[in-house]
């Protein structure tokens, strides 16, 4: 597994910024992999405990393969949008096996140093909002985005704006109502239980 | 649902979310005619609008901080280290990101109030249980890295109670002293994997030998250096004394601080730079955050901590890395320093910085990047000290400016040169004064006298300052609305609003009232109150919008002047604060409160080097019958049309300051601050 150069990264990002679809493919998984090795190697030098904000990690997967002379926050941006889906799909894929290893293991023994920091009721929302977010994109492709975006890629309304070509505003309102839609599924996901 | 139905529904319900929520149920009512599922529809996520507030706010930290700590499975973990589960802290930590590029390294500065957290934690038996079981001592000693962490003691003697910081090269760690009553102490050492490994032997070294070196420095104002020891596996660790006290920053004021307070502490910082100089130590990083006050009895002294030793300005990383790491502290920093090249005459323009900020309450330059600072620095300090603080005596300028010289062999030799320098010319009595023997203009024989020098020095910035305008005006082509202002002296002209925000107190009992640099989502209960100042002599003027009215016409609030606060003018000076809702006595009647589930007001800010007619003409409105609201449709319509002629300057946040800051090169500033709430 090796890592791409910053150039390749960074004419990818320029390419799927003009539309080209097949660019944004090939940079998911180098993204993908790259956030998680990064995630390994903080295990190594980092006391756990520390509240780790997935948008820093994202900006440090930034930092390491993005080209750094380029200057364009589009490409930022961009660069972003792939990771957000990348991190959307590493927590969820985590969230989803723990949700499981509860439901089928019964009683877990815990002793006060193993308590997790995240209580399975958080996995379980974590996995309930994929869900919904995935119905949304069905009906809803944009507000969708703009969720994922937002929420698991940390992007501000400007630049989730860049990203999906609209205007701030539309992001703005987007974001509104995209969250009072998901709110809802999420409640009646909780009444049926 | 299908597509085209959830469009319809949203449509509708965006429309609904920009009324107001006591409109809604009628306009509903009008929209839904004969469609009784659609209305449903809408009302239900409607009805959600109230919980809404902090869902999907914050990013889903938490999971990712324990879907990390599984990233690393048993085996792959390294010799030495210890497993994640043993090493986990009782207490959750908070506060810097580990790691991350945009963490800053915490400083040793520790506030009152942490130091009492720390203190509850000693009485914690927890850490001493983990500390059994992971002393240093005994920890194998293999190829991997020793991990630092709270719990973890090291010889035997500090016992590591919290991380305070980390940058890209070094951490920073709150320990006590075991051997010494538990004193606390401050530790620093290399991160253990640093992310240019060539690099690291350069680091280990570079960090011994500084270390060494501040243990030398004796002096009261630096912060003393009380061991150097060896980690398990092999990286240099610095002990420290722990300072506590406030920093410099939170002693600055917008108006300046009090001249005679300036010279003594600046005195004390120069002396104290020159005994960290005199055993080769640079600081590196001087900035108010990084000098602390401590009183001991009347007086007041200063204390430099935090020296860059393995911080991050060391490290040989690109400048997007450099640009994000040093955010908020390049204000600070010589223009060779930006170049990578500190010397020990790159504090001395530092502290000229901070001089320069201690007497006008503002820095020098304010860059949007490291790039532009050195463009800045180039041209040299547009606005002089006296600009902003006319009672500065000239010659206190003319040494600040010195130590501000872009070429390092123009500034003073020393440290102390400059400090003794500004601390008499502040303290000189008027009609005493005399140049320092130091100062020199290159152009000018150095007999001139402050005055004839200010005069030079102001006809040569004249000289700019009449090209760049003679652009401007070429550019616009236009002789109307030309300001009186000189434009020589503040080429740009700059307005900045803050808010004072109080959570519900309802809500959040004994919530103090904070600052925020812009706008955020309210909630019903919220406390609001609009801080709006300029760095220049100018005429301010606030208007409130409400929702239009059935003429078409919006409502129109005028806020400020009214005919109680500012002698009911409009013209306010330089660095004068302006706060909306004016002060009162009353208590409530200070702060704008939102009683309504959810709204938007909006408040425009103008800011303009001349009165405006349009506004001069509706002040009167804002009298105790009428209450601001403008009665007279015309005047309505001059001034929309006035707000709409003027767009509305670039808003940028300064976290730093807290302040949204909008700057242009145009005599007038408009802003539009959205207070939204739900």
């Amino acid at each position: 597994m090796t890592t791409p150069s910053p150039p390749e990264i960074t004419r990818l990002l320029q390419d799927w910024g003009q539309g080209d679809q097949a660019a944004f493919d090939q940079l998911l998984p180098l993204v993908y992999d790259e956030l998680r090795r990064m995630a390994k190697r903080y295990m190594a030098r980092e006391q756990p405990g520390h509240t780790l904000q997935t948008t820093a990690l994202i900006h440090e997967a930034y930092l390491k393969l993005a080209d750094q002379k380029e200057k364009r926050w589009q490409n930022r941006a961009h660069f972003y949008a792939v990771a957000a889906q990348a991190m959307r799909h590493i927590l969820v894929d985590y969230a989803r096996s723990r949700h499981r290893a509860k439901r089928g293991g019964g009683a877990v023994f815990t002793s006060l140093d193993e308590v997790p920091l995240v209580s399975p009721e958080r996995s379980a929302e974590v996995v309930a909002l994929d869900e919904a977010l995935t119905a949304l994109a069905a009906i809803d492709q944009r507000k969708s985005r703009v969720v994922e975006l937002r929420f698991f890629g940390g992007l501000t309304e400007e630049e989730t704006a860049e990203v999906l070509k609209v205007s701030p505003i539309t992001v703005k309102r987007d974001w509104r109502s995209a969250k009072l839609w998901l709110l809802r599924e999420l409640q009646r996901g909780e009444g049926q239980g | 649902m299908k597509a085209e139905r959830w469009q319809q529904v949203d449509q509708v319900l965006q429309a609904a979310l920009d009324l107001e929520p006591g409109e809604r149920s009628a306009f509903l009512a009008e929209a839904c005619a004969g469609d009784e599922s659609l209305r449903q529809e809408v009302e239900s996520l409607l009805a959600l609008a109230g919980q809404a507030g902090d869902f999907l706010e914050a990013p889903p930290e938490d999971l990712a901080a324990e879907m990390l700590a599984e990233e690393r499975a048993p085996g792959e973990r390294a010799a030495g280290v210890p497993a994640p589960q043993e090493l986990r802290p009782v207490h959750k930590q908070t506060g810097t990101v580990p790691g991350s590029p945009t963490s800053e390294v915490a400083a040793q500065s520790i506030t009152e109030d942490q130091a009492e957290r720390n203190t509850a934690m000693t009485n914690n038996d927890q850490p001493q249980r983990v500390t059994e079981r992971i002393n240093a001592d005994q920890a194998p000693t293999g190829r991997g890295p020793f991990v630092v962490a709270p719990g973890v003691t090291l010889d035997g003697r500090y016992l590591i109670e919290q991380e305070l910081g980390r940058g890209g090269v070094g951490a920073v760690f709150l320990a006590r002293d075991q051997k010494l009553h538990n004193a606390p102490v401050v530790i620093k050492v290399l991160l253990e994997h640093l992310e240019q490994a060539e690099h690291k032997a350069w680091f280990e070294k570079k960090f011994r030998q500084e270390a060494e070196a501040l243990a030398r420095i004796d002096h009261p104002g630096v912060v003393r250096a009380l061991d150097v020891g060896e980690l398990p596996d092999g990286r240099t660790y610095l002990v420290m004394q722990y300072v506590s006290g406030t920093s410099l920053r939170s002693a600055l004021r917008p108006q300046g601080m009090e001249l005679e307070r300036v010279a003594k502490l600046i005195r004390q910082v120069g002396q104290a730079l020159s005994a960290a100089h005199a055993q080769g130590v640079v600081h590196r990083d001087l900035k108010p955050e990084n000098i602390m006050l401590q009183q001991a009895g009347d007086e007041e002294y200063a204390k430099l901590i935090d020296f860059g030793i393995a911080t991050v300005l060391e490290a040989p990383t690109s400048t997007e890395i450099k640009t994000t790491k040093v955010a908020g502290t390049i204000d600070y920093m010589a223009p060779e320093q930006l170049h990578g090249k500190p010397t020990a005459a790159s504090d001395v323009y530092a502290l000229g910085v901070i001089a320069y900020e201690m007497v006008t309450g503002r820095r020098p330059f304010n860059p949007d990047s490291p790039y532009q600072l050195l463009e800045l620095q180039r041209a040299g300090v547009r606005v002089k000290p006296c600009d902003l603080r006319p009672s500065l005596p000239a010659a206190a300028q003319a040494v600040i400016l010195k130590a501000l010289a872009y070429d390092r062999r123009d500034r003073y030799a020393q440290a102390k040169d400059f400090s003794e320098a500004l601390a008499q010319a502040l303290t000189a009595e008027v009609g005493h004064l005399e140049l320092p023997e130091t100062i020199r203009v290159k152009t000018q024989p150095p007999q001139r006298t402050p005055r004839l020098l200010l005069l030079a020095g102001l006809l040569a910035v004249a000289a700019i300052g009449a090209a760049v305008w003679w652009r401007l005006q070429s550019q616009i082509g236009s002789t109307a609305n030309r300001p009186q202002v000189t434009p020589a002296i503040v080429p740009t002209r700059e307005l900045s609003y803050w808010l004072t925000v109080q959570r519900d107190p309802k809500r959040y009992p004994g919530s103090k009232p904070f600052l925020l640099p812009g706008e955020i989502l309210f909630s019903v209960g919220d406390h609001v109150r609009l801080n709006i100042s300029s760095p220049q002599t100018g005429y301010l003027y606030v208007i409130n919008e409400g929702p239009a009215q059935t003429n078409g016409l919006p409502e129109l609030n005028v806020l400020f002047p009214d005919t109680i606060t500012n002698g009911g003018s409009a013209e306010i000076k330089a660095d004068q604060t302006v706060q909306i809702p004016r002060p009162s006595r009353k208590p409530g009647q200070d702060w704008f409160i939102f009683d309504q589930e959810e709204g938007l007001e909006k408040i425009w800010l103008v800011w303009s080097e001349r009165n405006v007619p349009e506004l001069e003409a509706v002040k009167g409105w804002a009298n105790p019958k009428n209450e601001g609201e403008i009665g007279d449709p015309g005047q309505i319509k001059a001034v929309a049309e006035y707000l709409a002629a003027h767009a509305v300057a670039n808003p940028e946040k300064d976290e730093m300051s807290k302040r949204t800051k909008l700057k242009s090169k145009d005599g007038v500033l408009v802003a539009l601050v959205k207070l939204e709430h739900h």
